[in-house]
């Protein structure tokens, strides 16, 4: 599995690279935005998260994923792999940005906006790789991108029906349950893993 | 032991199906001879179990290929007709990569055959010429001490300098005893230098498969006139091709007429003839 990590941080930084550098900036925009605008805060989040997948169409496009076919990798270790993956540069962005924004919001004393990012950003960062990673590898790149736009639309879709309820949800209502979201978006994502491990052991290429 | 025994293999798709049983003995190369769509790809890619067959049965190296086989591909070396390296690698890098993936790699023998083929370390492999890129695949496959190497068209876009470099590797490669090769190629000349074993493949099913020099031994090339050509038992006739000077036909050297100059056979134009009387 070495290698293939190996492999993964190297075509990081050549077909990621600007990925990371909008990251970056970001993140750095996130420092001097609103406390109520998230926008800079999500997208390095989702970034990270997608990443790792789409380094699979580079790999279909090369041939890679048949090679590996023929050198002593099983398709169990190269699924461990890609989440490992994408679980690694979720968390390393999601630990940057909540440092980040700990460092901006908790000397104003907003430690509840800390933690509805907390709560809100494995959502967003492992909930698209969660769908994505599956459908790929079962259907190749094209396919995986459709599902992926199809998701995004049902998930904006969610969130305004969600934003609505709350803002039309009585005051003396119980505050929603948001810590169960990366909960959620952990188990979703296990799910998936476990899933993609039986699709691709099945698939021929 | 025998390197790779395929038994009643079989695999189906619209429109082609493979029927196959073939064996390679350790220490000897076996050429994979076909035209395209012969179904060469199809049986690699079955001995590497990189798909399902619908019959049969294949075991390398002493092992049965449909049960846990990626530890036993430790000690296949391969080259895959369609490249397979990520294209922003440079030889440098994958060097890297294969050290993590293969338990056996050696970088002093990997950096060797880099140099011994001229490769470039530092070019990234889409910027790598057709010839090169298969001269690293090649590079890989040496580099990890492999006891089976299993190339697919290893030599295409090779010039003939270079291919000959290449063929004489592998021909090294053999030299151990418990070695051996599995080579397809269109490049009948390259399979003719250096294979123990020819097998052809034609439309899925196996036309012949037989030692080479037994092969040269027991066949000969014949010009004859038409009508030295329908007296031959046809029995004895492997293939022929008719022109408007006669007929060059293969037979087998005891039913040759006396008197008729022999000329030895090549692999290339057996199978030729071959395909052409399967065709009439």
């Amino acid at each position: 599995m070495k290698g293939l990590i190996r492999k993964d941080f190297y075509m990081i930084w050549e077909y990621g690279r600007m990925l990371l550098l909008m990251s970056a900036v970001f993140l750095g925009m996130s420092l001097f935005a609103s406390d109520d605008n998230f926008f800079f805060v999500v997208y390095p989040v989702l970034f990270a998260g997608i990443l790792p997948v789409t380094l699979i169409s580079y790999e279909e496009r090369d041939g890679w994923n048949r090679m590996c076919d023929a050198m002593p990798v099983s398709r169990r270790m190269q699924v461990n792999e890609r989440c490992l993956m994408t679980a690694f540069c979720f968390l390393v962005l999601y630990l940057l940005t909540l440092g980040l924004q700990a460092a901006v919001l908790l000397p104003k004393g907003n430690a509840e906006k800390l933690k509805e990012l907390a709560c809100l950003l494995p959502g967003v960062g492992l909930l698209a790789p969660a769908v994505m990673i599956p459908v790929t590898l079962r259907w190749g790149v094209e396919k995986g991108r459709f599902v992926y736009y199809v998701f995004i639309g049902v998930i904006v879709a969610l969130g305004l029906i969600g934003a609505n309820a709350l803002s039309n949800a009585p005051a003396d209502a119980a505050p929603p349950a948001l810590w169960l979201l990366p909960l959620l978006a952990v188990l979703l994502f296990a799910l998936s893993w476990l899933l993609s491990i039986r699709i691709y052991e099945k698939r021929e290429l | 032991m025998n390197a790779i025994e395929i038994h009643g293999l079989e695999k189906r798709y619209p429109g082609f199906d493979l029927k196959l049983d073939l064996t390679l003995p350790q220490g000897c190369i076996l050429g994979l001879i076909g035209e395209n769509g012969a179904g060469k790809s199809t049986t690699i890619k079955a001995v590497l179990g990189m798909l399902r067959p619908d019959a049969g049965s294949i075991r390398v190296l002493g092992r049965d290929n449909s049960r846990d086989f990626a530890p036993v591909r430790e000690e296949i070396g391969v080259v895959l007709d369609e490249g397979g390296f990520p294209a922003c690698l440079s030889a440098r890098k994958l060097g890297k990569v294969m050290a993590g993936v293969y338990k056996n790699w050696d970088p002093e023998a990997y950096e060797a055959t880099l140099k011994k083929l001229s490769l470039p370390e530092d070019k990234a492999y889409k910027d790598l010429s057709l010839g090169m890129k298969r001269k690293l695949a090649i590079a890989v496959a040496l580099s990890h001490r492999a006891k089976l190497l299993i190339l697919d068209e290893p030599t295409s876009g090779l010039d003939p300098v270079v291919r000959d470099e290449v063929v004489e590797l592998f021909s090294d490669f053999t030299r151990q005893e418990d070695h051996a090769v599995l080579i397809s190629s269109h490049i009948v000349s390259d399979l003719e230098k250096i294979c123990d074993y020819v097998a052809f493949l034609h439309k899925g099913r196996l036309l012949l498969y037989e030692e080479k020099d037994a092969l040269r031994e027991r066949c000969a090339l014949v010009q004859l006139s038409r009508s030295e050509f329908a007296a031959l038992d046809r029995a004895s006739v492997i293939g022929h091709r008719e022109s408007p000077y006669g007929v060059s036909a293969i037979v087998r050297r005891e039913a040759v007429p006396a008197g008729v100059t022999v000329e030895p056979v090549s692999i290339e134009d057996l199978f030729v003839l071959m395909v052409k009387e399967g065709q009439q």
